[in-house]
Parts: C-alpha cells; sequence; structure tokens
C-alpha cells in the first residue's frame, strides 16, 4: 500500500510527480539541498527534509540519505523522477531491502535494460533490430566510417564520440572510456555505424512485470542540441504509418520479452530509408512524458503508482486512445546563440503563458537563482491541439506569452524553431539544430521599442526625461 | 553592438532619439515589471527588469538584454558632453582630433571593454574640445574620455586646455 511518498527529486519533475500526490490524496515528503531551500517543489509537500551533501547534487544522489528519511517519516514509497537516483539498480535494491517501494522497474531488470550491451543482446535474442555495433577497436574499422563511440552505461551524450576515420578510432575509444568511467564509473564502451540526418523516435510502455506490457504510441524527439532533446511531440512528424507500426511491436516485443516492469521508454532511430535501429531502454520516467500524456488523457505518474502499489496495469491496451497532438518544448537557462552555453543568474521577472491546449511544468519561481550547480532545464511548455498544426500554433502562443527575465534563455529560439519551414513541414531529424543554425539565428538589430524600453528602465536616463530641468539627455553604446 | 538614445525634448511626449529617428514617446505605465507605451502613436506592451548589470526587455515576443555598464555620455549644464567610461577598457583607436568639428553620430573613438569593441560616436554635433587618452592607453571605470563643445562655436580649444 502505497500511504506516503517521498520524492527523491528537485526541478519540474519533483513538482510534477508532488503534483499527482495531492491530486490523489497522498502524503508526500519534498527532499531539498540548502540551495533549493526556498524552492517551489519545497512547497508543494506536505512535509520536507534537508538533505546535506558536499555539492547540491550529491545531497539528492545519496541514497543513504534518501532510505533514512524514509524510515524516519515512515514513507512507503519513492518516487525517483528522472536523473539522480532513478536509473540506480543498487538503490532501488536497497529500497527493496529496506521494505519501500521504488516507484519504477525492479533492480533485475532495469539492471537488464538499462545496461546498453545487455539491453542490446536481448533485443537481438527477440529479433528487433539493432544497428550493428562491436565493443573492439580491430573489428570497429570493418563495420565502415563514420563511426559512433558510445558508452555502455551511458546516456545524454556523454562518453559519445563521433569518428570519422581511422586515425581518430584509437584516440576517441580511449577519451570516451575515461569520460565513461568518470561520469558513470563504469568505462566499458561499444562502437556502432553512425547513421546521418537520423530522426529519434520513442515508444512509451508500461508493464506489470509478468510479462504483460501496453503501449501508449511513439514519440519524435529528433530535434537536438548537445545531444540533448530540446523539441519533443506525439505522434512522429511526418511518418509512414506501416513503419510507425514496427516500431511499436519492436518496442512492445523487447519489453514483454523482458518483463518489463513500470513506466520504460524504448529508443529508436530511424534512418532515412525507413530502417530502424534500437537504441537503448530508459528505465524511467522520461522529460517529454507529458505530450503522451495530453493525447492519451491520462496521468503517467498516476499509472506509475498503480503498477507500484498492485503490480498490474491500470488499463488495458483497448482503453488506450490517442486523441490529436502535443508538442513540448524544453526551456533551459543558456546562450543559444553561444553554443548552447548554460546560463547563469537569477529569476527576475517570471510571467507563465496560459489558455487553451497550454501546460507548464514549471520548477522555478520568481527571485530564484539559477546557478551551474543543477542541469539547466527550468521548465517545459506543452501545449495540445486536434492537429500538430494547431498544437504548433498554440506553442507559440504559449513562448511569445512566456515571460523569463534576469537570465538569458532559450525561449525565443524554441520559436524560431517552432515557427520555422522545416518544422512546419515536419522535416526533422537529428542534426535539424546543425543544420538550419542561419535560419534559427536571430534577426538581426534591436528593436527600437526594446531600445526606448531599456532607456526608460535606466535610473539616469528616467531623471533626465523626468526630473532634470535641462532637456538634453543621452545614453551612450548600449550594447545587445 | 552599440547605438545612442538621446533625449531630444519633453514635451508634450518626450522626443527620443533611438540611434535611427526621433520617436515621440509617451509613457503610459510602468509597474510589476510591465510597461506600456505610445511610440509614435502605437502602443507597445511589454516587461522589463533591471538587476546590476543588465536591463532586460520583452517586447514583441522577443527578449534583448542590455548592458548597463556600457559607454554612457552625459552632457553638462555648460553645454559641454562628456564621453566617459563606465568600465575599463582600452582605447583601439581615435578617429578625431582636438578641434575638430564632428556631427552627431559621428565616431570619436574605438574602445575595447570586456573582449568587446565598441565605436562610441558624438551624440550631438559640436567641437572636440578635449581628449584624454591616446590610442593604446588604458583608461579606469568612469574616466573622462573626450569632451565635447555642443554646437557650432569654436571656442573648444580655448575653453577646455587639458593635455592628453
Amino acid at each position: 500500500m502505497v500511504r506516503k511518498v517521498v520524492v527523491a527529486n528537485r526541478g519540474e519533475i519533483a513538482c510534477r510527480v508532488l503534483a499527482t500526490l495531492r491530486r490523489l490524496g497522498i502524503p508526500s515528503v519534498a527532499l531539498y539541498h540548502f540551495v533549493d531551500r526556498a524552492a517551489p517543489h519545497v512547497a508543494l509537500a506536505d512535509e520536507t527534509v534537508e538533505l546535506t551533501g558536499a555539492v547540491p547534487t550529491a545531497a539528492y544522489l545519496d541514497a543513504a540519505q534518501v532510505l533514512a528519511v524514509c524510515k524516519d517519516k515512515g514513507a512507503t514509497a519513492i518516487h525517483p523522477g528522472y536523473g539522480f537516483l532513478s536509473e540506480n539498480a543498487a538503490f532501488a535494491a536497497a529500497a527493496k531491502a529496506a521494505g519501500v517501494r521504488f516507484i519504477g522497474p525492479s533492480a533485475e531488470v532495469m539492471r537488464l535494460m538499462g545496461d546498453k550491451i545487455r539491453s542490446r543482446e536481448l533485443a537481438i535474442a527477440a529479433g528487433v533490430p539493432v544497428s550493428p555495433s562491436v565493443t573492439n577497436e580491430a573489428d570497429a574499422a570493418a563495420l565502415g566510417f563514420p563511426l559512433l563511440v558510445k558508452a555502455s552505461a551511458g546516456g545524454g551524450g556523454k562518453g559519445m564520440r563521433i569518428v570519422r576515420e581511422q586515425s581518430e578510432l584509437a584516440p576517441a575509444l580511449a577519451l570516451a572510456r575515461s569520460e565513461a568511467e568518470r561520469y558513470f564509473g563504469d568505462g566499458r564502451v561499444y562502437v556502432e555505424r553512425f547513421l546521418e540526418r537520423p530522426r529519434h523516435i520513442e515508444v512509451q510502455v508500461l508493464g506489470d512485470g509478468k510479462g504483460n506490457v501496453v503501449q501508449l504510441g511513439a514519440r519524435e524527439c529528433s530535434i537536438q542540441r548537445r545531444y540533448q532533446k530540446i523539441v519533443e511531440e506525439t505522434p512522429p512528424a511526418r511518418i509512414d504509418p506501416a513503419i510507425l507500426a514496427r516500431i511499436i511491436d519492436a518496442a512492445m516485443t523487447l519489453a514483454t520479452k523482458a518483463k518489463y516492469e513500470n513506466a520504460g521508454t524504448v529508443e529508436f532511430i530511424l534512418a532515412a530509408d525507413g530502417s530502424f535501429y534500437f537504441l537503448e531502454m530508459n528505465t524511467r520516467l522520461q522529460v517529454e512524458h507529458p505530450v503522451t500524456e495530453m493525447v492519451a488523457g491520462l496521468d503517467l505518474v498516476e499509472a506509475q503508482l498503480h503498477i507500484a502499489e498492485k503490480g498490474e496495469l491500470p488499463f488495458s491496451q483497448s482503453e488506450i486512445r490517442a486523441n490529436g497532438h502535443s508538442i513540448e518544448v524544453r526551456i533551459c537557462a543558456e546562450e543559444p546563440e553561444r553554443d548552447f552555453r548554460p546560463a547563469t543568474g537569477r529569476i527576475g521577472l517570471l510571467r507563465l503563458p496560459s489558455g487553451p491546449g497550454i501546460r507548464v511544468e514549471s520548477g522555478i519561481r520568481e527571485g530564484q537563482a539559477v546557478t551551474a550547480a543543477f542541469d539547466s532545464l527550468l521548465m517545459k511548455l506543452v501545449t495540445h491541439g486536434a492537429s500538430r498544426a494547431i498544437a504548433a500554433a498554440r506553442m507559440r502562443t504559449a513562448l511569445h506569452d512566456l515571460v523569463i527575465l534576469g537570465v538569458a534563455t532559450n525561449v525565443d529560439y524554441l520559436s524560431r524553431v517552432i515557427a520555422s519551414e522545416p518544422f512546419a513541414a515536419g522535416q526533422l531529424h537529428t542534426k535539424f539544430v546543425e543544420e538550419h543554425e542561419m535560419i534559427l539565428s536571430p534577426a538581426p538589430g534591436i528593436d527600437p521599442a526594446a531600445r526606448i524600453a531599456a532607456a526608460l528602465g535606466d535610473d539616469e536616463f528616467r531623471r533626465s526625461a523626468f526630473d532634470v530641468p535641462e532637456p538634453y539627455a543621452s545614453m551612450g553604446a548600449f550594447r545587445n | 553592438m552599440s547605438f545612442g538614445i538621446q533625449l531630444r525634448g519633453r514635451r508634450p511626449d518626450l522626443a527620443i532619439f533611438d540611434g535611427e529617428k526621433v520617436r515621440a514617446v509617451a509613457e503610459q505605465a510602468a509597474e510589476n515589471g510591465e510597461f506600456s507605451l505610445t511610440l509614435d502613436g502605437q502602443t507597445v506592451r511589454g516587461h522589463r527588469w533591471s538587476d546590476a548589470e543588465r536591463v532586460w526587455v520583452r517586447v514583441h515576443g522577443r527578449t534583448f538584454a542590455f548592458d548597463r555598464r556600457a559607454m554612457r555620455t552625459t552632457s553638462k549644464a555648460d553645454g559641454r558632453e562628456e564621453v566617459r567610461a563606465d568600465m575599463p577598457g582600452t582605447v583601439v583607436a581615435l578617429h578625431t582630433s582636438v578641434g575638430a568639428r564632428v556631427a552627431s553620430g559621428e565616431p570619436l573613438l574605438t574602445l575595447e571593454s570586456m573582449k568587446l569593441q565598441v565605436e562610441v560616436v558624438a551624440e550631438r554635433a559640436g567641437v572636440v574640445a578635449a581628449i584624454h587618452v591616446a590610442a593604446n592607453d588604458t583608461f579606469e571605470r568612469g574616466a573622462s574620455l573626450v569632451v565635447i563643445q555642443i554646437g557650432n562655436t569654436e571656442e573648444g580649444e580655448k575653453n577646455e586646455k587639458v593635455s592628453p
């Protein structure tokens, strides 16, 4: 029985999980590091506990402290969100040993599907197509260049390298191994063919751990920068229904074979010729899960709780209906014009959009400092409409109305992506950002209204305009 | 990117030169981070936030951040305009000399601050009364760089005897 849930995360995903717990009347405990003491997720929980850590992220990664909180607070379950402890099999096992339900797959399933090499072997055994891949240098060259070197335990582009010729292979392998060791404590890497301009298509599944699995459709997450998704949608933008059906079948086969438990995502790459390959499985709730919720009209966190508590699926495949189209964008503190470099600052002014088909998943508040201590994701905007064009139009409105001042963000960049011709035409692939760099650049020049408003926002200029008798004042080289 | 904003009149509306042309500006409201202006008769609404370093403005669906420490010129009551450094930097080049007549918008000197080059222009026509720096000089925040005698007088040199 899920009586009280510890939410072992922060930011927008902690807020997201807490919202469902509140709606269902399930008592909640939020965890936070000192720097997050005034963060929104802390205010949404029934109880809060401060974690300590040498650095803020260390606090949220400290399995022993999280389990101690569960014991102290009498919590019966942990929701890990994404990132932090969400894909840590040792943590899932420790929770189970401590008599606390981990809302996610069992440690065994996580070890099987979370490991890229083991899950690949399972995919091959299940007849699911995988990209030809090898684990040693000698065989790698035989695959043909370009190649992609990846960390076995990896994710988020860490430990990933593109190799275009033989001479780059050995140094790339050495670098990837050391990066993988540093980030994941696991230096194993593998090499596969690198597909030019592929699409990223993934399938949301729910399993009961006994071999029963349902799918909630496919998402397209092809628009990425620095190997991280920034725009996601469901259903995929423009796809041959027969190919989509085969991808979903492959995901179902794999999840069933793995006796997958709880919510998971099976990721594929889709080549221009229609061939597709299993990429990896994410054994957790994804950042982009809301688009699936919008078209399916259900709450995936609630479904996760149901599975964790009852050991069975909350609905059958025939009960799942897809309605319309949904798009999500990730609002990040970063400077798109400077290679998407993370930005820091303070949220001085925050105004959230609202309206039909607009959903905001925010983890920030006005006055909050944005530091380099955590990931740059501030919030997500999600829109829904009867068609892709309507969902996109609503996203343009939502981005237009969103005001975040005091820290640089990618809001205007995302507006240009959504308004762009190739996006409207559904011509998506994972090199979208690089290929369309020119059309996604801001229009040159400064809006005269912005210049004047800025000058009127300056105390010295205001004094000249409204106080000083001498009617001459000028502001020099105001820079943008 | 630099631009000069000048207040050229205050009645009935503010007359503001935005770097390209003079516009009639009236502030309708400015509170709680929101502002409303009329700009040549058109209503413009937006959001604005100032911190120690920047003025942030969001208008027409775009956000702009203006560096408050960038170069700024001020006018003195005696009709001389002093170009002053609001942040430390280096003089890259001088484009004028003492006694030279300068038109509004004419380049005076190029500066480099925070790895960005900025061309400083004369905000109003006049005569260069003094130049306090030379090429490759470094200067501190607040340093006076150039003084211009506003108007068409040729008195600049006489009025200001300051050696570089």
